[in-house]
């Protein structure tokens, strides 16, 4: 499979370009963002709830002057909620230009990813959160999961938490 | 008192060889059985029209009551034949103790009622063949003038169940008004079962299998399942999952192996959605993977039975693909569903469970 891959990208004349992933946890799998649209990474703070927000919005924090809405990660990847702890994270993030945070379990590190060595992930899923999965990678015997940020929310949702 | 079963069936066909006349020869070519056009029924065919004497007779359809008839008719036999009136209705369940267990087999292989045996003993055995060819052509050309309908044929009826499949083959009283001659009957089923089979999304997993074939049993939360070796891609021990998120709720993640990523299949949900329960779901303790042929992926599975040579005929094949193409049949000794690998597959794929329509 990864050699029909290479054969694929040498034939499209295309270098196999190596990319970075910022890695964490939540609910016992890893996930990877691409650490060009990650701006930072917060210790948890105090989370300020919106009123009528959306379910998936935890709230607003400030961060040095700015307003920055926090999205409940893993009620948007359809996992169960827990308890926030010291490891728990608030990624900085820029997508579809706006920037917010999502909150983590916690961040692992930052990987180097060639292209020919994600997979796309199975086929199977329809609901709503399979399409935030771009693609897979195989680390260490542990599976790496791709995030597309760009379609965490949707271009309706993205619109609504502008408005928060 | 003690009269077995051939010598019961020897006397029947004695007294319908002494009597006189009405005597019917079946086949296929010359008189459709009332159930003819349809796809389900069983045809009568004439083969090679071997006559016999009565020690011969005796002797081939015995052998033959002895493979295919079942015990507790024997009884009901016995009581009807030793009286010296025949009695009709016992007539009717002997023969359909003959012939019903053979239609059965699913492989609708060609089944004879009944083999002549060739080998003529003495001169006077020779004498009554002669004496039956002779009666046999006078009524072939009586019934080459008559039409025979359909409804007029009650002596010999074959009832086929659209539903089931599973012709059941009964005489009429008027038996002992006839010569049915047994031995020249055939059960054409083949033809009937293969146009009878509606078209499934992958083909019929018994036109790969040998007569013989390998399955692999094993169990998910109580309940065994058989998968045919030729299609198992290998089994892999549990290690670590990895879930994925937006998936359906019976895709419980993706394992790696040997730098692939098998898409792990709960079994349990998937096959009995309806059982699944919290309380089931804790109680599993999934070991292996399943692997379906060269797919990615595997079902889960707790523990891994045997593996064992059985007979196509050992199992109840599906003759429709129904609401579960998956399900290729049960196996009848261990009473388990056997899979159709490729059907699987290609739900699978496509992201469906097991209750899901696959149009």
């Amino acid at each position: 499979m990864t050699d029909s891959r290479n054969v694929a990208a040498v034939a499209a004349g295309k270098e196999d370009v190596v990319l970075q992933w910022v890695t964490f946890k939540l609910d016992n799998e890893t996930y990877g963002i691409n650490v060009m649209q990650v701006q930072e990474v917060l210790r948890y703070t105090e989370i300020a709830p919106v009123p009528g927000a959306p379910l998936y919005v935890l709230g607003i924090i400030n961060l040095r002057g700015n307003v920055v809405t926090v999205i409940d990660t893993r009620s948007r990847f359809g996992l169960d909620a827990a308890e926030v702890d010291d490891s728990s994270r608030i990624v900085i993030i820029e997508a579809e230009k706006q920037v917010i945070g999502i909150l983590v379990d916690s961040v692992a590190e930052v990987v180097y990813l060639r292209r020919s060595e994600i997979d796309n992930a199975p086929n199977v899923g329809t609901e709503e959160s399979a399409k935030f999965i771009q693609g897979v990678s195989n680390r260490d015997n542990e599976l790496l999961i791709l995030v597309d940020l760009d379609k965490l929310l949707s271009d309706d949702e993205w619109a609504e938490i502008t408005q928060l | 008192m003690s009269k077995s079963v051939d010598e019961t069936v020897f006397d029947f066909f004695s007294v319908l060889l002494q009597e006189p006349t009405k005597e019917v020869q079946t086949s296929a070519e010359d008189k459709p059985t009332p159930t003819a056009s349809n796809s389900n029924s069983v045809s009568l065919k004439k083969q090679h029209s071997k006559t016999f004497k009565k020690p011969n007779i005796n002797n081939s359809l015995g052998a033959v009551v002895k493979k295919v008839a079942p015990p507790p008719h024997q009884q009901e036999v016995k009581k009807a034949f030793a009286e010296p009136q025949v009695d009709k209705a016992s007539l009717s369940k002997l023969l359909s103790a003959v012939s019903k267990p053979e239609v059965k087999q699913p492989e609708s292989k060609p089944i004879h009622i009944g083999e002549v045996d060739s080998v003529a003993s003495d001169k006077s055995a020779q004498q009554v063949q002669d004496e039956i060819k002779l009666k046999a052509q006078q009524v072939r050309l009586q019934l080459e003038k008559a039409v025979v309908q359909e409804s007029t044929v009650d002596d010999v009826k074959i009832i086929s169940s659209q539903n089931n499949k599973e012709p059941e083959i009964s005489a009429d009283t008027s038996l002992d008004k006839a010569e049915v001659n047994v031995s020249e009957v055939e059960l054409n089923v083949e033809e009937q079962h293969k146009s009878s089979v509606p078209p499934s999304i992958t083909g019929n997993l018994q036109d790969v299998l040998d007569d013989e074939f390998q399955v692999l049993f094993f169990n998910v939360a109580g309940l065994t399942l058989a998968v045919p070796l030729v299609s198992l891609g290998g089994i892999v021990k549990i290690e670590h999952i990895n879930h994925l998120i937006g998936r359906p709720n019976w895709f419980l993640g993706v394992q790696t192996r040997r730098e692939q990523k098998v898409n792990v299949v709960d079994s349990c949900r998937w096959v009995m959605p309806e059982k699944y329960t919290q309380e089931l779901a804790d109680s599993i303790d999934y070991q292996y993977l399943v692997m379906l042929e060269d797919s990615n992926w595997g079902l889960a599975c707790e523990s891994l039975v045997n593996a064992v040579r059985i007979d196509k005929s050992h199992v109840n094949w599906r003759e429709k693909p129904g609401k579960r193409p998956w399900l290729a049949g049960v196996v009848k000794e261990q009473m388990c569903g056997i899979l159709n690998v490729q059907a699987l597959i290609e739900m699978l794929d496509a992201g469906l469970g097991c209750q899901d329509s696959i149009d």
